[in-house]
């Protein structure tokens, strides 16, 4: 580890001396790794996995990142839990596209400049008599609501599903999703004021962002959502996030946000809106982000047998909980414990009760939990318990208003694609 | 070896040269095997290859699946090339790979052999690159401007978007620092060489392996090479 810091330090100086990254095109890595790739010859030395910071500007070198080339990093539990509206510096990042040469614009957490906001405008279009475009000016100046809500990838804690079959993906931990508070215009207000005379077969909003697949001929990041669905009456084509202008890297200058729903169905970037009767065929939509609503076993059903008739896309989150206290092999002096963290749902109804138990299962006990910040947002909730030295495991489990829990085993619910998990949250930690 | 210890391994070794690339440096590694060289190739036009290797374990079912859903994305190989692919990521990277084993010595390559496995797919076969993704090679003036400007973008890649001959291209193309001095000497000395990029190929001294030895001491990321062409183009 050390190594690493001191070679990081060594570059940044350079950097910093160079004046400009440009100018340090010429220089040479540091002298350690210089000596090390001389001696090594062929092969070659392997370069270094890039930290946060210099795959998106503006992120935390505290981040995991999980592909530097698309951009994709996780937030450390330590951090999430320190704050209610998780900062941009250290908000998790899913991105379907190199965020590197023609994709560099995307990677920095610096919201977009003037010009490119007022540039920018939104095509709604589809089966409609009257297509429209709207200016993010104009959204700007539009009365406003605000939604506090957790953003989740749909596969935050795949790695969890690969104890029982390995599934394509990142390997997500906890760290997936950040509670955000969004600001901007209510999407079916917006579309009704349009005056747009959709066709009575409408079902399906279909969103398009400005991102653009690196190659010819591949599928876009484009997702259809149905319009009936309870949370679209919630949905807001936002313009800020957390009281500020939205960062580049998630979404501004306009996003749409669906509160409860999976980050991938919340398309950054927005520049097309379409209303549809059939949802888009991209393959993003269709083979991606879709889990079998039947049981499936690892090797014999794969994401290229999913349908549309026998899945489902990642819409709403599960029901969830996750401990923020003590944290995964953390050691806590014996005695009065707080047993703390959040739970959330889909919003669709709210959370009952979040239980947790120090026994397996056997028994369970309610904790307090704190619902203040409407449906869509995380609930912390806490616990303190009485426990002696030794090893000690808390699971946690959410219940909502239609019965709606997690199961004790995750592993029951795998999927091909790792989508969706919500097993019980089991940690270990010890008390001293 | 467990694979946790065995990514905690590979991920040691990446560690102790860290700092040796800047941002958007690829430089993960893979098993060595045959086939390896294509998923270098084909994979990391739209992403680095910690997919690859975060899905070590995956059933053969499961692999072919991947690679259709990257043919969704866009991915293109010949039947032939996807076979190699899919026979190299069910042996190396599934469920029961084999031991690794020491390198063995590079037999001697042809640049052509290189070129097909590693260029054609974006360059095209006859170095007609795809327009507005990926430039032609052929009658690109970029190869003869500098002695060790082509073996420089091999080795580090190059960032986007970048205009030669007065056509534009987004297509980002990463580092190719896996193959070995003497096959990137070869597909640079067979590429000056081809597509009547002949007539030029005297303005320049082909290749040696001990040059690109040389070059690849120095680090690059894909945009400090891209960097070096602004400048040289402005010379």
């Amino acid at each position: 580890m050390n190594t690493r810091d001191h070679a990081h330090i060594d570059r940044r100086t350079l950097l910093k001396v160079a004046g400009t990254a440009g100018a340090a095109a010429g220089l040479a890595a540091s002298p350690g790794a210089m000596a090390f790739a001389q001696a090594a010859g062929k092969p070659s030395a392997p370069p270094a996995k890039p930290s946060a910071p210099e795959i998106i500007v503006g992120k935390s070198p505290k981040m995991i990142v999980h592909n530097a080339k698309l951009g994709v990093m996780e937030t450390p539990l330590d951090m999430l839990r320190e704050h209610q509206f998780t900062p941009p510096g250290i908000l998790y990042n899913r991105t379907h596209f190199p965020v590197d040469g023609a994709g560099k614009w995307m990677a920095t957490t610096a919201p977009a400049d003037r010009e490119t906001v007022q540039n920018w405008s939104i095509l709604i279009s589809g089966l409609v008599q009257r297509p429209k475009i709207v200016k993010v000016t104009d959204l700007e100046q539009m009365d406003h609501v605000k939604r506090i809500s957790v953003m989740q990838c749909a596969g935050n804690g795949r790695s969890y599903y690969w104890a029982k079959a390995k599934t394509p993906g990142s390997g997500w931990k906890h760290g997936g999703m950040a509670n955000l508070t969004w600001e901007g215009v209510p999407l079916k207000a917006l579309l009704k004021s349009l005056d747009l005379s959709p066709a009575d077969s409408v079902k399906f909003l279909t969103a398009n962002g400005k991102d653009v697949p690196p190659v010819k001929g591949g599928a876009d990041m484009i997702k259809s959502v149905h319009l009936a669905a309870p949370q679209l009456d919630d949905a807001i084509l936002a313009v800020r996030m957390n009281g500020k202008p939205i960062p580049t890297i998630h979404g501004g200058p306009v996003r749409l946000i669906i509160p409860g729903y999976y980050g991938n169905m919340n398309v950054k970037w927005v520049t097309d809106l379409m209303l549809m009767d059939e949802p888009t065929p991209s393959a993003i939509m269709q083979k991606t982000y879709r889990m079998p609503i039947m049981p499936v076993e690892p090797g014999k059903f794969t994401t290229q047998d999913l349908t549309r008739e026998n899945s489902n896309p990642t819409y709403g989150f599960a029901i969830m909980s996750v401990v923020f206290a003590p944290l995964l092999g953390q050691t806590v002096k014996a005695g009065q414990v707080d047993l703390k963290g959040v739970a959330w749902n889909d919003g669709v109804v709210p959370l009952t009760e979040v239980r947790v138990s120090l026994d397996q299962g056997k028994s369970w006990q309610q904790t307090e939990m704190d619902k203040s910040d409407g449906p869509y947002a995380w609930h912390h909730w806490q616990k303190q318990v009485k426990l002696d030295p030794g090893t000690h495991e808390v699971w946690v489990r959410a219940i909502d208003a239609w019965g709606r829990s997690q199961p004790l085993n995750g592993l029951s619910t795998w999927n091909p694609g790792g989508w969706d998990w919500h097993g019980v949250d089991r940690v270990q930690f010890k008390v001293a | 070896m467990p694979m946790a210890a065995k990514l905690s391994l590979l991920g040691s070794t990446l560690l102790f040269v860290a700092g040796a690339t800047a941002a958007s440096g690829a430089g993960i590694q893979i098993p060595e095997g045959p086939g390896a060289n294509l998923v270098y190739a084909k994979c990391q036009t739209c992403h680095d290859l910690q997919y690859v290797v975060d899905a070590k374990g995956l059933l053969p079912a499961q692999w072919t699946s991947v690679l259709a859903s990257m043919q969704d994305y866009g991915l293109e190989v010949s039947d032939q090339e996807k076979s190699e692919i899919l026979q190299y990521l069910t042996t190396y990277l599934g469920p029961n790979p084999p031991p690794a084993k020491p390198a063995a010595q590079a037999a001697k390559v042809g640049g052509k052999t290189v070129y097909q496995q590693s260029c054609a797919t974006c360059h095209g076969a006859e170095g007609k690159g795809q327009p507005g993704y990926f430039p032609p090679l052929a009658g690109n003036s970029d190869l003869f401007k500098d002695q060790v400007f082509p073996v420089l973008v091999v080795l580090n890649g190059i960032s986007s978007p970048i205009t030669v001959e007065g056509q534009s291209y987004n297509g980002s193309m990463p580092a190719f620092n896996h193959l070995s001095d003497a096959e990137i000497a070869a597909v640079v000395n067979f590429v000056r060489d081809s597509w009547g990029n002949r007539s030029k190929a005297s303005q320049t001294r082909p290749v040696t392996a001990e040059v690109v030895a040389q070059q690849r001491k120095q680090s690059l990321s894909p945009s400090e090479v891209h960097a070096r062409r602004e400048k040289m183009e402005s010379r």
